[in-house]
């Protein structure tokens, strides 16, 4: 049997990135598939950007965090009006 | 394997996880395998202002080795009974070997 | 395009890869992690574990797929192969 994985998934990395895309894949050492991801950049003096990036593999080093996204939720939200400091870079320890 | 044993003992608690990145998160512990990794559902940011990164995520899995420190329900842990395995774990140090 | 952790860039043609993720990639364009660098390698080699990310373009998922498909319209004939030999041994 098989099913299409259509859920849309956010990813923070290591270096503090917000990658949100549709979830393809994934491996024992939580090595990622992402298809149409983009990236959320988030600032303390301008609402949220948003950087179309494509297909991603994401290596399971670089990854802190896999969140579910609930599209209704995510819909209801306006990025533009969000302010917020980037996550910090782990990445370089 | 005795903290992974320990951990699946807290499925279905509310649970508290610092992440090295300094983002804690408050969410039902659903999940635990070998690496330690997490997963937690209805989560929330504890600093939710400081935090609206994951404001519509819903359940998430974080990786087991960014995980700074996981903060339990008091209630929910024997101390004693930790004690013994872990004392139990250390008189066997090879996994399925001596005796 | 394959992205380390120290931020350095890799645009190329993926010739190989293994089981660790270590990639040779051929008619390379490398980018210092400031992006204010840039050289041409005719090939290069890259270990798995200092990779970050790969970019890859849009079509292979379909590849994937059209792949899987493949495999899996041979796939009677090498499970039956397979749950065999395994009988065999036991």
């Amino acid at each position: 049997m098989r099913f299409v994985i259509t859920v849309t998934v956010e990813i923070i990395t290591a270096d503090g990135r917000v990658i949100v895309g549709t979830f393809k894949g994934f491996d024992q050492t939580t090595n990622v598939i992402l298809s149409s991801c983009h990236e959320r950049v988030f600032s303390e003096t301008e609402g949220v950007e948003t950087l179309p990036l494509g297909l991603y593999i994401i290596r399971g080093d670089n990854i802190v965090l896999i969140g579910e996204i609930d599209l209704e939720r995510d819909a209801s939200v306006d990025l533009s009006e969000i302010r917020a400091a980037p996550i910090t870079d782990i990445s370089r320890r | 394997m005795l903290f992974y044993s320990f951990f699946k003992t807290l499925i279905g608690q509310q649970v508290t996880v610092e992440l090295k990145n300094d983002l804690a998160i408050t969410g039902i512990l659903t999940s635990v395998d070998q690496f330690l990794n997490i997963k937690l559902d209805e989560i929330r940011a504890v600093d939710e202002a400081k935090y609206p990164h994951m404001m519509a995520v819903k359940n998430c899995f974080i990786r087991g080795s960014v995980v700074r420190y996981v903060q339990l329900p008091a209630s929910a842990v024997d101390t004693a009974l930790l004690q013994d395995a872990a004392r139990r774990e250390a008189q066997q140090p090879t996994t399925g070997g001596a005796h | 395009m394959v992205e380390l952790k120290n931020g350095e860039t890799f645009n190329g043609h993926l010739v190989n890869c293994d089981n660790w993720m270590n990639l040779t990639l051929r008619e390379v364009i490398q980018t210092s992690p400031e992006g204010d660098r840039f050289w041409r390698l005719p090939e290069c080699y890259i270990r798995g574990n200092t990779i970050k990310y790969l970019r890859v373009p849009d079509e292979i998922i379909e590849m994937v797929k059209d792949d899987a498909v493949r495999q899996r319209q041979q796939a009677p004939v090498s499970n039956s192969r397979g749950r065999g030999g395994r009988s065999g041994k036991l």
